[in-house]
């Protein structure tokens, strides 16, 4: 029993004087993001791979405009109007490796029209968890007469979960090894680990942290079930949900993971909404993928993002 | 990548074909189902589940316990007669189901007689972790017309290391706790020992390849995870809650909440509890003060609680006449 409470005021301790790595998860506090600098305009991203550029952007002059708080912003489109929209998502809303007008944010920006502006919340890497967790944050932050008259959504792949280490360390990202080859997906896992870390310290989604986090961060990936994943995004799903309720803010989402368009209409309307996207009868409608990359190769393209945008359009419109 | 593929559709197909068989309680919108007291719709049982019957708390020798379950699973009164309108709900683990007690010392029952006899009802689910508060509190609440919105929510949270996992191969949630740097759970111990998480996941069944997967997660949950996903829960019962304007207060018997300081407590969850300048209030939870089974908090303890809890009520109550 004696070593049962040792253990918990150590618990207490550690949190109490590892506060400032903690406090910005699910309170109250301003989502700032710090790892793309603030006020500043890059050329590329930290974790943008330019060593196999998409010719297509070979010649196209892509600049990220980063905002006092960390976020990338429009120059013509972040300015004050009559209304405004907030978006938020992972990279694909962040717009990797595109220039301004090709990401959805902009583009829904031009479908809403001139009275409107557009913010863009995306972080590269973010599961559904952090992106609820910044939307929490931001409309805690933002006072009564400047809630944003909509809110969209653009979720990444449902099996990235957040998994917090004890050590001080941001938050990162699980995902599922799925099961036809899971011991090379996971070999290579930690391969990609140990080839990855100096002094201890290595590199998971463009964020640092220690290598026995992110060593535990692979293992959680190989534990964690699909089931689980979905389950985690429902609640995630619920909090957007009561909260856009409680602030009478209309909203809309979609998605590109894989999972979610596989999942039938009526698994999406009972446990997630289908009443603010765009569903047929075999559930969310998957976007042309075709082979339109972004300049990285990786991401989607403007082509991609237009199908976003319309998505979008079309669940606030109902 | 075909491969990849093939694998989602897999898993999406599972939930295409499985959720109203396996999953139809978790998260959906309708009235929340305690699955493993569903067994007993509508019936009353002396024992609750899992219960010590090799202990006998001589405090108890002579006190009758029934306990009468609703068609959904969840614990009603049938000798309580309200006389009032208003309703007050209650979500919780054990010590809110009141595993061990008769249903005149629990505490949902107490508070409901102290706000004048107002009418109950009691969502405690035994063993239930914050997820599963959150889940049952969200099910309960959006299900309801407006008219029917309860007029107060107490919430009394577990200890906060019981995060959930739910397996692809089994179909109800299972908690996972902690492995405590001091107390390692002696059944994982080999699980703890060995090295490649991989050779934990061949289970050679699809039982004990779930098991296996669950004790790995086990030990792989860190306590700021655990606290995390607790605070997760804790938004969303507060924008449920706040969102129709339902006053409501919480508390916890978490020990590890009461070392934090009231600036963290106030950081992470709210005010809306039992609290002083140094922290959480701490409600002794005296061995010489325990339910039938020795284990689960006595009379003492729930008439302290259920007191508390209506002064946080009045309290809210008189502040709200006053403004």
């Amino acid at each position: 029993m004696d070593s049962i409470i040792e253990e918990t005021d150590s618990f207490a301790k550690v949190l109490e004087s590892n506060i400032h790595f903690y406090r910005e998860l699910w309170t109250e506090i301003y989502p700032v993001q710090y790892y793309l600098g603030q006020n500043t305009i890059l050329n590329s991203l930290p974790n943008e791979n330019l060593e196999n550029i998409n010719p297509k952007y070979k010649d196209v002059d892509i600049k990220y405009h980063i905002n006092s708080k960390g976020y990338r912003y429009y120059p013509d489109k972040s300015i004050k109007k009559n209304k405004k929209a907030f978006c938020f998502g992972c990279s694909f809303t962040l717009g990797h490796g595109l220039p301004d007008n090709e990401t959805w944010p902009y583009i829904l920006g031009e479908k809403l029209g001139e009275e409107w502006s557009i913010e863009n919340f995306g972080k590269s890497g973010a599961s559904l968890e952090e992106i609820v967790r910044i939307f929490y944050q931001v409309i805690k932050n933002t006072p009564a007469n400047e809630m944003p008259d909509a809110v969209f959504f653009l979720f990444p792949e449902l099996t990235r979960m957040s998994y917090i280490g004890n050590i001080g360390n941001k938050p990162v990202h699980t995902g599922i090894v799925f099961e036809q080859n899971p011991e090379a997906t996971h070999q290579a896992e930690l391969k990609f680990l140990r080839e990855n870390t100096v002094n201890g310290i290595t590199t998971l989604f463009g964020r640092q942290c220690k290598y026995e986090d992110a060593l535990i961060r692979v293992k959680m990936y190989a534990y964690t079930s699909a089931v689980n994943s979905f389950f985690n995004n429902v609640s995630c799903f619920n909090i957007i949900r009561e909260t856009c309720s409680r602030y009478n803010i209309p909203w809309s989402w979609y998605s590109w993971s894989y999972t979610y368009w596989n999942l039938s209409r009526e698994v999406i309307a009972e446990f997630m909404d289908i009443n603010n996207t765009v569903v047929d009868d075999n559930g969310l409608k998957p976007v042309d993928y075709k082979e339109g990359r972004s300049r990285d190769n990786t991401h989607c393209d403007g082509y991609v993002c237009m199908q976003f945008a319309d998505i979008l359009y079309a669940g606030i419109k109902k | 990548m075909k491969d990849h593929y093939a694998d989602i559709t897999k898993y999406s197909r599972a939930l295409n074909n499985h959720w109203k068989s396996r999953y139809n309680h978790i998260w959906r919108k309708n009235t929340p189902v305690n699955k493993i007291y569903s067994r007993f719709a509508n019936q009353t049982i002396e024992w609750a589940v899992g219960e010590n019957k090799n202990y006998l708390n001589p405090d108890y020798k002579d006190i009758e316990i029934k306990y009468s379950i609703d068609s959904n699973g969840f614990r009603v009164y049938p000798n309580y007669t309200p006389f009032s309108s208003k309703k007050v709900i209650t979500y919780g683990c054990s010590m809110t189901f009141g595993f061990s007690l008769p249903d005149e010392h629990t505490w949902p029952y107490l508070i409901a007689k102290k706000l004048g006899n107002w009418q109950l009802i009691n969502y405690g689910v035994p063993a239930a972790g914050p997820t599963e508060i959150a889940r049952v509190c969200y099910q309960s609440i959006s299900c309801l017309d407006k008219k029917d919105y309860p007029n107060v929510v107490y919430v009394y949270f577990p200890d906060f290391f019981r995060t959930e996992y739910i397996g692809n191969e089994d179909y109800a949630p299972i908690h996972t706790h902690l492995n405590l740097h001091a107390v390692k759970y002696p059944t994982l111990s080999s699980v703890a020992a060995t090295e490649d998480p991989l050779q934990i996941i061949k289970g050679d069944t699809p039982e004990t390849l779930h098991l296996s997967k669950l004790y790995a997660y086990y030990n792989l949950t860190s306590a700021t995870h655990s606290f995390y996903e607790m605070v997760k829960s804790f938004k969303l019962i507060k924008e449920t809650l706040e969102s129709r304007n339902i006053p409501w207060f919480w508390y916890t018997w978490s020990p590890m909440l009461y070392s934090l300081r009231p600036e963290t407590i106030s950081l992470f969850f709210g005010d809306n509890t039992l609290i002083n300048d140094d922290g959480l209030i701490i409600i002794n939870r005296s061995p010489n003060n325990r339910g039938r089974d020795g284990s689960h908090v006595g009379l003492k303890y729930t008439e302290y609680l259920s007191n508390a809890f209506v002064n946080l009520f009045k309290n809210y109550e008189n502040r709200e006449i006053n403004l």
